[in-house]
């Protein structure tokens, strides 16, 4: 294991229009994820597309995401232990939406507590720190 | 020591000679070293210290609580004593103790190695820690922090008028030394294995570190931004805790304990692992279910993501939610107890010697079954309405923390002592050292229990209106001090052994393990003269070994039939 | 095309390496859990913009035209560019082809520069506009008054909270990979050895490329939907 004398082609040079391809497609999707966006915006005869401009979105930018770490950051060509490593941080990061599952079930509960939006930000006087 | 060679070969000589403290003994050679067991002594001399100056506040909260209407210190100076306890133990000595002292001297022992795969991140580690550490310290010397270590909102983002900010910035510096140490020990464990050390041949310390540079690696970020936005939010008014601009201060509660619960096991993983080494080595058993320990470590560090709402069952959280979080928290201590079990099932039919490693292990599991019950306790939503905020949950903390990871640690600086200083400290002071420290450790904590659940809320400064309260405290007290003394102990024939301690042979223990079996009774600076080859699985322990040498006249009467 | 890790150039093993396929993975592993750090990191202020987009979704729509569309895409073009010239950069470093990588990780420091300037006159018009949360913070905000006014001020801090927070912790990486290239072309252009090695190059280069990447999820989310 600590000796694995043949690295799994993490050393192999990608040729550059590899690159270049993924370049283009990145650009691509960024002009079609504005054009949606703008389209969304002004667009109100095709009815309320805010939603879908939200799907859109934000599948553009995991798949803009996926082609830089597999292609850019070389994600596809390394070893497995890279890849569990290069993925491990996002899907732990999902975790968190754990605490969204509270703020979810508060709204039925008899003290809903924060979830009311204060009409006005009076602000309370804050103490200034060191005074 | 003066060789009389030829100078040709004088370098040969050298690197055969000298260990890895007489290479050189200048003051500049230890503090630009990046050898991973200087390093590590670097650490403990920095630790041992923080525990000093966090001892001294919790003197002065124990005295403090031996009168109903409090002794000497304004309600304000006490809220910043605790806290500096708690700030001081937890950031500055507890998370760091275990992993940057043993765990960066053994690690690469361990595993065949001749460093840590990145020494100069380990250096830079060691050095973000003291910067961290200073800030600490510089917040402490100009006033200190009055919002309890766990710096809840809107205390800390508003209210309070204490040295926040500067006490947030050591923590975040530290935090960052946690995960570069994190970095290194996971890398290290997955490419600079010797050849032959597969995963499952591994002693059970090196899971426990890995599982815990994960926990790391995927906890500490979160309280690193977390406390830096509350910093944001004093200094520019920029609030995403901030109730005023329709914030939730509970999110904080969230994100800080989506940390701050992984931490406990950061605190107690390594300490696990320590134990296992002990009492493989003392029973002269192989370990009971390799395979169930180490893969409860993992467990452990999955799980102890998903019970964080278990310290907020009074914060508002929806009642779904606590519902899950409690049932979680009961599910993570099966992986504990796993643990346990696997232990007491070690020790049965071994060979059993009770060295004074050996004795801080045995402690160990007692205080820390009694701190994992008890936080079963605390985790039944039941219950802990009337227990959370008392000083039963100290108890159940100090338990796990104090009676688990302070005991391990001891039981590994004993253990190992031999091999990083090339001493023997005296046996029989050893064991007076672990009888007073467990007995005072009993009678500071007990009472805390029996105080908590009649009532007496932490944090308290007063109990006029409880004066019944009094004879648990001061009994607490009291038990505080012969710890005091206990912990001195330690300390003092440790340091006298360094100068009068007979020289340790190269294996003292007949332990089994690279770090014993091919290391130099000190090891070099590249640890090993040539990288080993394992061919055995660990712990290859029998009850027909030699005895440990050192450990012979301790042996509890155990006779088993002789063949 | 495939070249062998054995003809990229020279590249010094460690002493506590083997030999280089250890040393070349455990540089990545190594910068791959470091990453994994970074993601928990942003993470946490993702998750706070989740939570206060869902729970004051309409205010967060009106509000976000204050935010001017088409300079955070001209930014995004500039980072993915720059992740591009990146690429190239660590191509070259492979290839020993000194001069061409140094062009490269130039032309990536520019557009580090560039998306600075352009955070510079976003921010500084906000700033102007009083739009920067705490005592000083005007609203209805002085651009659009009348469309503003339906949403409440303690509403508008959080958005602008969470925008300054996330966008400067976000340009704070930038900054910071500013010196690290910058010193990298440094080394580059006066042949220091100590940059022979490619692998410091690929990971500045994993660096540079989470920073393009955290910007890949903060344009839409604070420019292109809000709802
Ligand atoms: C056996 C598994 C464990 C369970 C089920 C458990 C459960 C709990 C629960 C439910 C609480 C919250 C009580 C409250 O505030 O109302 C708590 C508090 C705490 N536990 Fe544990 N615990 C366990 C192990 C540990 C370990 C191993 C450590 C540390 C090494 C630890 C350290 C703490 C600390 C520091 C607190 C108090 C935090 C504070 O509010 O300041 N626990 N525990
Ligand atoms: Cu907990």
């Amino acid at each position: 294991m600590a000796n694995s004398n043949h690295s799994e082609g993490h050393s192999h040079v990608v040729p550059i229009p590899v690159y270049t391809k993924v370049f283009i497609q990145l650009l691509v999707l960024m002009v079609a994820t504005v054009a949606v966006a703008k389209l969304a915006e002004s667009n109100k005869a095709l009815g309320d597309m805010s939603y879908l401009n939200n799907f859109i979105a934000m599948g553009i930018a995991f798949t803009k995401a996926l082609l830089v770490i597999m292609i850019f950051m070389g994600v596809k060509f390394s070893t497995k232990l890279t890849k569990f490593y290069a993925f491990l941080g996002f899907v732990w990061f999902s975790l968190m939406f754990l605490m969204f599952m509270d703020y979810y079930f508060r709204k039925d509960e008899m003290v809903t507590g924060w979830s009311e939006v204060p009409a006005s930000s009076l602000s309370r006087s804050r103490v200034v720190p060191g005074s | 020591m003066s060789n009389v060679v030829e100078k040709k070969n004088q370098k040969d000589s050298h690197m055969e000679e000298k260990n890895y403290i007489t290479t050189d003994y200048t003051l500049k050679s230890w503090f630009i070293t990046k050898d991973h067991k200087r390093i590590a002594m670097l650490y403990l001399v920095t630790v041992l210290i923080f525990f000093f100056v966090g001892s001294v506040a919790a003197g002065f909260v124990r005295f403090e609580l031996t009168s109903p209407n409090g002794q000497f210190l304004e309600s304000e100076t006490y809220n910043r004593m605790f806290t500096a306890h708690g700030v001081v133990m937890i950031f500055f000595f507890l998370l760091v103790a275990i992993p940057a002292v043993l765990g960066n001297f053994l690690l690469p022992l361990m595993i065949g190695a001749r460093d840590l795969a990145f020494p100069k991140l380990n250096l830079l580690s060691y050095y973000l820690f003291l910067g961290g550490a200073l800030f600490g310290v510089t917040a402490l010397v100009t006033g200190g922090v009055d919002t309890g270590w766990t710096f809840y909102t809107p205390l800390s983002s508003m209210y309070s008028n204490s040295q926040v900010v500067l006490t947030l910035t050591g923590a975040f510096i530290a935090g960052f030394s946690s995960i570069s140490t994190a970095v290194n020990f996971i890398v290290t464990i997955h490419k600079m294995r010797a050849p032959g050390l597969t995963w499952f041949r591994l002693p059970l310390f090196v899971w426990a570190h890995y599982a815990t540079s994960v926990i790391i690696l995927l906890g500490t970020p979160v309280v690193a931004i977390t406390l830096a936005l509350v910093a944001v939010e004093r200094l520019l008014h920029i609030g995403v805790f901030s109730p005023e601009y329709g914030g939730d201060p509970v999110l904080f509660q969230h994100m800080f304990w989506f940390y701050s619960h992984p931490a406990v096991y950061i605190m107690i993983l390594p300490a696990m692992g320590v134990i296992n080494e002990v009492i493989a080595c003392f029973s002269r058993n192989r370990i009971f279910g390799y395979k169930f320990i180490a893969a409860s470590s993992l467990a452990i560090a999955a799980l102890g993501f998903l019970v964080w709402g278990h310290h907020m069952f009074v914060s508002s959280e929806s009642y779904y939610q606590a519902a899950f979080f409690s049932l979680m928290s009961f599910l993570v201590a099966i992986p504990s107890a796993i643990k346990v079990f696997n232990w007491s099932a070690t020790l049965y039919k071994g060979m059993i010697y009770v060295t004074t490693p050996m004795a801080y292990a045995i402690g160990f599991l007692g205080l820390f079954v009694i701190g994992g019950l008890t936080g079963l306790y605390c985790s039944c939503l039941a219950t802990d309405e009337h227990l959370t905020g008392t000083y039963f949950i100290v108890a159940h903390f100090h338990y796990v923390m104090v009676g688990g990871t302070i005991m391990a640690f001891l039981a590994g600086i004993h253990f190992w002592w031999p091999k990083m200083t090339g001493r023997l400290y005296p046996e029989s002071w050893g064991k007076i050292g672990m009888l007073i420290i467990f007995s005072g450790f009993h009678m500071t904590f007990m009472p805390q229990f029996i105080v908590g659940f009649l009532g007496m809320p932490r944090r308290y400064h007063y109990y006029y209106f409880a004066p019944e309260f009094q004879i648990y405290h001061v009994l607490s007290t009291a038990g505080a001090g012969v710890l005091a003394i206990g912990f001195m102990i330690p300390v003092v024939y440790l340091i006298l052994s360094l100068k009068h301690g007979a020289k340790a042979p190269q294996n003292p223990w007949n332990a089994k393990g690279l770090e014993w079996e091919k290391v130099d009774a000190v090891p070099t600076t590249h640890n090993f003269h040539e990288i080993p080859v394992v061919n055995e699985p660990a712990y290859n322990y029998s009850i027909d070994d030699e005895p440990p040498i050192e450990a012979e006249k301790t042996r509890l009467g155990v006779v088993r039939e002789s063949n | 095309m495939a070249h062998d890790a054995a003809h990229l150039g020279k590249q010094q093993v460690y002493e506590q390496f083997e030999n280089i396929d250890q040393q070349n993975e455990s540089y990545l592993v190594g910068m791959w859990s470091f990453l994994v750090t970074e993601v928990m990191f942003f993470g946490v202020l993702l998750f706070s913009y989740v939570l206060y987009r869902w729970q004051y979704q309409d205010y967060f729509y009106t509000i976000h035209k204050l935010l001017d569309v088409n300079m955070g895409a001209v930014n995004t073009v500039i980072l993915l560019s720059s992740s591009y010239s990146m690429v190239l950069a660590v191509h070259f470093a492979q290839i020993k082809k000194r001069s061409a990588q140094l062009s490269a990780l130039l032309f990536t420091i520019g557009c580090a520069f560039g998306f600075l300037i352009i955070k510079y006159f976003e921010y500084s018009h906000k700033i102007h506009a009083g739009l920067v949360p705490g005592p000083k913070f005007v609203w209805p905000a002085v651009d659009n008054p009348e469309l503003m006014a339906n949403v409440p001020a303690s509403v508008a801090q959080m958005f602008f909270s969470l925008y300054f927070a996330m966008t400067g912790l976000h340009g704070i990486h930038v900054i910071v990979g500013i010196l690290i290239l910058g010193t990298l072309s440094f080394l580059v252009w006066r042949k220091s050895s100590l940059v022979e090695d490619y692998m410091i190059t690929e990971m500045i280069g994993l660096y540079w490329h989470f920073v393009d990447l955290v910007w890949i999820f903060l344009f839409p989310l604070f420019y292109l939907m809000p709802r």
